[in-house]
């Protein structure tokens, strides 16, 4: 990308190992990326390909043993975070970079007000006392769009529906004006409805506030309709990144061109999808080579053995393919 | 179970998966054990000959564990106490949690009126020490060995039928439960076969701390004298003889003491191995 | 409708419903227990093999409406008919057919088997307890089921746990089609499997649907899943059927404003941005009294939508819908 500006987020090479018994689980295999100010990347791939393990690594949330960062650097505004002292990143985490998880059921604490968890980051980061704290979370919620905020501060989760705690959560994030947002599927445990109105507020959000986003999903039709760039993650790597127009436009790797034939479409009727035969490699036995190799049906003999790593195919479009022109 | 018979590359996995307080645990009782069963070629005395000659030995060459007031081997009676009390904590501890476990996964699965009546019958008998209870019931019953078994199998129970049932709660909500019943499978069956092996652990595990409580609770009645009767060779009425002559002869209630304890941490250790062991399946990567 | 030769299961208005559990304060106030009601009068109708969607938010009520065709629910009021004979018949001959007859996948392939059964021992149970074949032939029905579901037979001695997702669905399919069933209720089957291996079993299961004729009962929440699989679908909101109709009349000429809701929040692999508009949240946990259950989230939403309660309006020989407008 030719962009004047600094990207905010640059991860460079980043490897996560988990101890397990009997040897180790490689979760992040060398991932780079960017993400400017302002823009909203998207992270797809299956389930177990390493996205939540990227989330957590970036904010240093990973359990550890058994985790580990085996290399790489994770700058933010040109800070490493991998190597900066507990303290610091703690200042960091909650004021310039914010999470957003999966499960809003369980990302509150069932026994306190939502209002009070709403607003926690303002009182420990911002010191605002209880009163202008909750001047301030009440206008939190109205900004997400909870009806009558100032009654409902005090409610506990039980009384709210998934999609509403959803936005409490969101509003907790945005508390203290993040400037990156990392969501990891935030809308996978909610209704397609709901999951709409939770995309329709993240984006608004987002523009208003000018804050660089990271949105994770293992749905592509989410991150098509909602990203400016994505990531396609398979096996603990980066296979393809690039714009969104341009990756589903015209995927450069045949794990992308897979998921899109696997997915159902509401606009044309397939007699049968085409879906990726076989099953992920398992992380903790991957040899040399291209780790799509026994499920691609572009593979040819040089695939096992030569190393792949992203390359750039078009100006901002990158594949780990070693056969990018081949894919159609 | 799901093999009958573990081939022996299963049973080495299997082997290879012990923590090392399954094996001392299992060591430990695996000694004990034994040692119970060849008490005859252990020892050369008889554990109910009396020698008034011999009478309240310290510690000896001889008398290992010295001997009682009577002049018996106290090591001897030890030995052949493993018999008395290990068979004892054997019935005490297995035939309540077999009620128990079936009645509690019974309720759990069915729930309905069953399930409400026995949890009050269980929530009134937890409400009363264990102990005060089991009194009680030897009180109308009188003292013995047999009376003893029928009081701790008409209470025991309910700890494991509480504890069966909480976890048949969540395990019968699950859909291979539901598959079963899908497929006409009858509630035995079900009950049995697909249910009970799922439920049961945290039950195995309780019963190796209730073993050791069991023994001492009848080690408790033998002292008290409303336990196993007079000359049989018993850990807690062994205990209960040395009392008189703690100043004199320390060795008697000493040395049997030891031997409850002893026990107790065999179990203890196989408890602990067991929790980690059975925990071990439930892990699904998820 | 119930008398229909062509007809091989009809639901007609069936209500299911779950007494909450009483609070202290409602047992000394002597208020009643409260009921949930599930699913509040239901028709349907499923011919030979046909597969029916039942699509719905979550917590609509479309498990319930399954769960009470196969007795694993009692029905407070109305009627399940198989081949036009009550299957709550309790004649020990018809219970012991419908058994064998109608038979169910379940969502989570974690908790559908029991964790200390084998693959063989599980399906070997249920072909022995309803002497599919003969004692000596079970273990060749055994691969012939792991055959037909896909399934290498080196997975007969596995335990569930070594197993993936797909293909412990692979292994609650096998067990199904054990009995060699006619009507398959399949409760959300691919929602737990990436889209990759949802696509396999999507395949596979319309290759059964061919191969062995059966009639299915299709639940899912993801609409271009039902659009793929189904001939006809039914849309069900708070336990309401409020749409039914085919393939095409649901899909295209959606008359019900919740269909349309659903239709317009599916996301799709589109190469440009969508833009959402923002909205306030619903309160799905919110009570409705009176008129008709959407109307609270209803777009189109008149006075009189919130005072009668919509009957359901004929549009074809195929196509019903529960609203007012419904016909306009
Ligand atoms: N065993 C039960 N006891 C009490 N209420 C129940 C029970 N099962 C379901 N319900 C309630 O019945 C309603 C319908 O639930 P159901 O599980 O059928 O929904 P669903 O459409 O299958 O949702 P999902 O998409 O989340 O699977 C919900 O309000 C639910 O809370
Ligand atoms: N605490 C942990 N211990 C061991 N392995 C882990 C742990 N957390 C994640 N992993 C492994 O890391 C890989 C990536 O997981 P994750 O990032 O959660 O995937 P997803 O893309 O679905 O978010 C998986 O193989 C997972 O099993
Ligand atoms: S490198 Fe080879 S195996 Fe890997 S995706 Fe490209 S063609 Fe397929
Ligand atoms: S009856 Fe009224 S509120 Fe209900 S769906 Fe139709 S237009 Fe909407
Ligand atoms: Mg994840
Ligand atoms: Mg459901």
């Amino acid at each position: 990308m030719s962009q004047a500006t600094e990207p905010l987020l640059r991860v460079r090479d980043l490897e996560i190992a988990f101890k397990v018994r009997g040897g180790e689980v490689l979760a992040n295999r060398g991932v780079s990326l960017d993400v400017a100010a302002g823009e909203t990347l998207g992270l797809v791939g299956e389930s177990g390909s390493g996205k939540s393990v990227l989330c957590r690594a970036i904010l240093r949330l990973l359990p550890s043993p058994p985790a580990r960062t085996k290399r790489g650097r994770v700058l933010f505004d040109g800070t490493d975070l991998v190597t900066l002292p507990e303290a610091r990143l703690r200042e960091i985490r909650g004021t310039d970079i914010a999470m957003v998880f999966q499960n809003p059921m369980t990302s509150l604490s069932p026994v306190w007000p939502i209002g009070d968890q709403v607003t926690e980051g303002l009182r420990i980061h911002r010191g605002m006392n209880r009163i202008e704290a909750r001047e301030r979370g009440i206008a939190l919620l109205q900004s997400i769009g909870i009806p009558e905020a100032a009654r409902r501060y005090d409610d506990h989760p039980w009384q709210w529906s998934g999609g509403m705690l959803q936005r409490a959560v969101i509003a907790m994030a945005m508390a203290c004006s993040p400037r990156l947002l990392l969501a990891d599927e935030p809308t996978t445990a909610l209704d397609v409805t709901i999951q709409e109105q939770i995309l329709a507020l993240l984006t608004d959000l987002q523009a208003r506030s000018g804050m660089a986003m990271v949105l994770v999903s293992h749905d592509i039709g989410v991150v098509a309709e909602t990203c400016d760039r994505i990531a396609v993650m398979y096996a603990g790597m980066l296979v393809e990144t690039g714009p969104a127009a341009e990756v589903f436009g015209r995927p450069r790797h045949p794990y992308t061109l897979g998921l899109m034939r696997s997915s159902p479409r509401m606009d044309e009727h397939a007699e049968r999808l085409q879906p990726i035969p076989g099953q992920p490699p398992d992380l903790a036995k991957l040899a040399a080579g291209c780790p799509f190799v026994d499920r691609c049906a572009f593979a040819r003999e040089d695939c096992r053995h030569a190393p792949v790593a992203l390359r750039e195919v078009a100006q901002g479009h990158a594949s780990a393919c070693l056969f990018p022109e081949a894919v159609r | 179970m799901t093999t009958t018979t573990l081939a022996p590359s299963a049973l080495r996995a299997e082997v290879a998966r012990w923590s090392p307080s399954l094996w001392i645990g299992i060591g430990l009782l695996a000694f004990i054990v034994l040692a119970g069963l060849f008490a005859p070629w252990l020892t050369p005395y008889d554990p109910l000959r009396q020698d008034y000659g011999a009478a309240l030995r310290a510690p000896d060459a001889a008398h290992w564990f010295g001997t009682d007031s009577l002049g018996r081997d106290l090591f001897t009676r030890s030995l052949y106490a493993i018999r008395t009390d290990l068979v004892i904590g054997f019935w005490t501890t297995y035939v309540p949690m077999l009620i128990g476990v079936l009645l509690g996964a019974y309720a759990g699965l069915k729930g309905g009126w069953f399930d409400a009546v026995l949890m009050r019958v269980i929530d009134t008998a937890l409400a009363f020490p264990f102990l005060v209870l089991i009194i009680v019931i030897l009180a109308i019953l009188g003292p013995g060995t047999q009376n003893i078994y029928i009081a701790v199998f008409l209470v025991g129970w309910t700890m494991y039928a509480r504890l069966a049932r909480a976890e048949m709660l969540v395990e019968s909500g699950k859909d291979y439960i539901l598959a079963a019943r899908t497929l006409g499978f009858p509630t035995a069956r079900i009950l049995l076969r697909h249910a009970l092996p799922n439920v049961i652990n945290s039950s195995i595990v309780f019963s190796m701390s209730d073993f050791v409580l069991n023994i001492l609770l009848v080690s408790g009645l033998s002292f008290l004298g409303l336990g196993v009767p007079a000359p049989t060779p018993e850990w807690g009425a062994m205990v209960a003889e040395g009392k008189d002559f703690m100043q004199q002869a320390w060795w008697i209630s000493t040395l049997p003491g030891l031997m409850i304890v002893l026990t107790g941490v065999a179990l203890a250790l196989l408890g602990d191995g067991l929790t980690h062991r059975l925990g071990d399946r439930h892990v699904t990567g998820h | 409708m119930a008398g229909n030769e062509s007809s091989l299961l009809t639901v007609r208005d069936v209500d299911v419903r779950f007494a909450k559990a009483r609070t202290l304060a409602d047992i000394v106030l002597r208020r009643p227990a409260a009921a949930v009601h599930a699913v509040a009068s239901a028709s349907l109708e499923l011919r030979p093999r046909e597969t029916l969607g039942l699509v719905g938010e979550s917590g609509s009520g479309k498990t319930t409406l399954g769960r009470a065709i196969l007795q694993l629910h009692p029905v407070a009021g109305g009627e399940i008919r198989y081949r036009g004979r009550s299957v709550h018949d309790p004649m020990p001959d018809w219970q012991r057919r419908l058994r064998r007859e109608m038979q169910m996948v379940f969502q989570d392939p974690y908790s559908s088997l029991n964790p200390r059964l084998t693959v063989t021992q599980t399906l070997g149970e249920v072909l022995r307890f309803h002497r599919i074949v003969p004692d000596a032939g079970v273990a060749a029905e055994v691969a012939r089921l792991l055959d037909v579901v896909g399934l290498p037979r080196s997975m007969a001695d596995r335990l569930p746990r070594a197993m993936s997702g797909g293909q412990r669905q692979r292994v609650g399919l096998a067990r199904a089609l054990a009995v060699r069933p006619t009507l398959l209720v399949l409760d959300e089957p691919v929602a737990a499997l990436d889209v990759s291996i949802q696509a396999q079993i999507l395949n596979l299961l319309s290759d059964l649907r061919a191969e062995f004729g059966l009639a299915m009962l299709f639940v899912a929440h993801d609409l271009s899943v039902v659009r793929h699989v189904s001939d006809r679908v039914a849309v069900m909101y708070r336990g309401r059927l409020v749409e039914l109709g085919t393939r095409e009349e649901i899909f295209l000429r959606p008359a019900h404003p919740y269909t349309r809701m659903l239709l317009a929040a599916v996301p799709q692999i589109v190469a440009r941005k969508r833009v959402r508009p923002v909205q306030a949240a619903t309160d799905m946990n919110a009570a409705v009294v009176g008129g008709c259950p959407f109307a609270p989230r209803c777009p189109q939403a008149v006075d009189r939508c919130r005072e009668q309660v919509p009957a359901t309006a004929v549009l074809s020989e195929t196509h019903s819908a529960a609203c007012h407008f419904a016909a306009t």
